[in-house]
């Protein structure tokens, strides 16, 4: 990681994404959009016998056999692969990075759009979790919330694994840094 | 005085614009320009996420099988795209 550099005596406690099933969700459109263009045939086919008066404007059956269609197949799956790399590269440069002595959130919103925010332990005040429907019951993941003091910041990241292991860890860490008494109180 | 035209009327179809331009372009012209145009786009993209991964995930044992996949798989996409044509 380029954004920050480890403190002497600081540790990485743990680096953090999104679930999984979260990033599956984001790639389901670019999924459905590579299997349209191969129900256009059955399409054709159903209004031909739905409207019979189709098949007097549109001759031909679309055959995806031909070397255009291969050609327009070819360049629309290039496209629709572009679009859930760019997903996956987001997914994974999205990360919470935890460590004994902060955390620091990196957003990658885009190419040549990062976030990096940087919040001490000593500075935190409330950690919430927030875990609701089905899917983020049954899988496990969930948004925290991370409320500094003072400043009525409030940091935040959706689709997290485990975000009750995540703020115990955190409040873990809070405790420890308050028992060596570096907290500064 | 007849009412039906004898003669071929001299009214010209309608002409979309560039349609004469695009006539004259053979199919195999045509693919040449469409690929190189993807092909550009694709390599001005891969470059960008390529800097992206290295420089922000370089301790990742992720990035670089990411980006050869990612190159594999646009390749072969490619190959279906111009497999028709001989």
């Amino acid at each position: 990681m380029e954004e920050f550099e480890l403190e002497p005596g600081e540790i990485v406690t743990l680096s953090v994404r999104k679930h999984w099933l979260v990033f599956l969700v984001e790639l389901l459109p670019y999924a459905i959009l590579a299997f349209v263009p191969l129900l256009i045939p059955f399409l054709f086919s159903m209004l031909t016998q739905v409207a019979p008066g189709v098949s007097t404007v549109l001759t031909h059956a679309p055959d995806l056999t031909t070397a255009w269609a291969r050609f327009g197949l070819g360049l629309w799956w290039l496209f629709l692969w572009v679009g859930a790399f760019n997903t996956f590269t987001r997914y994974y440069l999205d990360v919470w990075v935890i460590t004994n002595k902060r955390i620091v959130d990196i957003h990658q919103f885009g190419f040549f759009r990062r976030q990096v925010s940087i919040f001490l332990l000593a500075h935190i005040q409330d950690v919430t979790t927030d875990v609701s429907g089905v899917l983020p019951t049954l899988f496990g993941f969930g948004t925290i919330h991370v409320e500094t003091a003072g400043q009525e910041e409030r940091f935040l990241m959706r689709g997290l694994r485990d975000p009750e292991g995540l703020r115990d860890l955190i409040m873990r860490e809070v405790a420890l840094l308050h028992d060596s008494g570096k907290l500064g109180t | 005085m007849n009412a039906v035209p004898t003669a071929p009327l001299s009214i010209n179809p309608v002409q979309f614009p560039f349609s004469a331009q695009l006539s004259a372009i053979s199919s195999g012209e045509f693919i040449s320009v469409v690929l190189a145009i993807v092909f550009i786009a694709w390599v001005v993209y891969t470059l960008v996420a390529a800097y992206h991964w290295l420089r922000y995930s370089r301790g990742s044992l992720v990035a670089v099988p990411a980006l050869a996949v990612h190159v594999a798989m646009s390749g072969w996409l490619g190959i279906i795209a111009v497999s028709g044509f001989h």
